[in-house]
């Protein structure tokens, strides 16, 4: 029994290690971490704190803003790499995208998808245990 | 006293019949009515979870029987909706039973389901726990079984507050009683984690409640009398706190306080009106 329940751990430990890690695939010039904000429920806001790396081609003034409003987050002058930590905090996937100031240009597009873990949101809150 | 009992008995048996045909009545008239109202509910909506716990829980005492269990555990949870039906099983040491319902009425705000569960956890001459060695205390009663209850259950949501009350006829048991439950659950969202609380209290009807705690004079000793538990109610209070750590991955971890009214423990068969349960772990859902 306990054999039994010592792999069931150790295949639980093994999946939410591969759940967390496969959320880390690098993008060239934006990189953000982590992608994914998991709620427990669909219409739930999700929080988390998203790191964006930012590794321009060449020296010059950027903005991060949100791609959908426009919403500029903030701005670098005279620089190639820096990092912005956002706190996140939506319902749905956002997507960010990382703007040339000189060029007028979009140089990358990334987003934060907004995932929840239950598909069905329980009509009862409380145990049967007695 | 003989005539009361007669006529409580009968009056329960008529409740029964009564309760299930209108169940029948109401569940079969309105799948007709709500039919062509409800076909986006039409898809089959299931999910399952299954997970690893810690669970300390001590169950109201029975004379003689260990009432303590300490123990991880495995966790297999199903929800399954389709049209206005539903059914959340629950597998383990310490959530167990299933609720198996039927909205019949879903408004803003309020519905009415019909409902089919069990309330009591059953116990025979071992106490709780199947596995144990028969208790000398307990030798000689009648095994008490689950109760399959189905009745009426009234959701309202008020503020941050969800109520429900439920009124239940064992109509699928041997104990020939009914139950009113009553709850209200208020929800706190603090950033991704989900912690709730809920408050609640249950009504047995003496039916209900003797055909577990009571003593036939079938199963009385010298050292364990005939006795007969009246109508008792109970309340407990439930905290629990649940994180998304990943997708498809949660963590739970929660407590419970339980309590029945004073006399119970008059029974000849309970030492203590008091149970509680910790329990924390995770889980996969699929």
């Amino acid at each position: 029994m306990y054999f039994k329940m010592i792999s069931f751990c150790s295949l639980l430990v093994t999946s939410m290690s591969y759940a967390q890690t496969k959320d880390e695939g690098p993008t060239e010039i934006l990189n953000v971490m982590p992608s994914k904000c998991v709620a427990l429920n669909e219409g739930r806001t999700c929080y988390t704190d998203v790191k964006f790396a930012v590794t321009a081609p060449d020296v010059g003034d950027y903005c991060l803003r949100e791609s959908g409003t426009k919403k500029i987050l903030q701005c670098w002058a005279n620089t190639r790499t820096f990092m912005y930590t956002l706190n996140f905090g939506s319902t749905e996937s956002i997507s960010y995208e990382l703007i040339s100031k000189q060029k007028r240009d979009t140089l990358a597009v990334t987003t934060i998808e907004v995932n929840w873990v239950h598909k069905i949101k329980s009509k009862k809150r409380r145990w049967r245990i007695f | 006293m003989q005539g009361r009992m007669t006529i409580n008995t009968v009056l329960t048996k008529t409740m029964k019949k009564i309760t299930t045909l209108l169940l029948c009545y109401i569940c079969f008239f309105s799948t007709i009515s709500y039919a062509d109202e409800h076909l986006e509910k039409d898809e089959l909506l299931w999910q399952f979870s299954l997970g690893t716990f810690w669970v300390d829980s001590t169950m109201t005492q029975l004379v003689g029987a260990n009432s303590h269990f300490s123990a991880p555990g495995l966790l297999i949870d199903a929800k399954i909706e389709y049209k206005n039906f539903y059914l959340n099983t629950h597998s383990g040491d310490f959530y167990g039973g299933s609720d198996l319902g039927y909205q019949l009425v879903i408004e803003d705000g309020w519905g009415i389901d019909a409902i089919l569960g069990s309330y009591q956890q059953p116990f025979n001459e071992s106490g709780y726990y199947e596995n144990e060695d028969q208790v000398p205390e307990l030798a000689g009663i009648k095994e008490r079984e689950h109760d399959l209850s189905l009745g009426f259950a009234y959701y309202f949501n008020h503020g941050e507050f969800q109520t429900v009350t439920e009124l239940v006829f064992d109509v699928f048991g041997d104990s020939d009683g009914w139950l009113f439950h009553f709850d209200t659950t208020r929800n706190f969202e603090l950033r991704n984690w989900d912690v709730w609380l809920n408050i609640g209290a249950n009504y047995y009807s003496s039916a209900f409640i003797d055909y577990y705690y009571g003593i036939d004079a079938d199963e009385a000793t010298a050292f364990r009398p005939e006795y007969v538990v009246s109508n008792t109610s109970s309340l407990y209070l439930q905290l629990q706190a649940d994180y998304p750590i990943a997708e498809n991955w949660v963590f739970s971890a929660g407590a419970s306080g339980f309590i029945y009214s004073s006399h119970i423990v008059e029974s000849p068969i309970v030492h203590s009106r008091h149970a509680r349960v910790f329990f924390a772990g995770v889980k996969y859902v699929f």
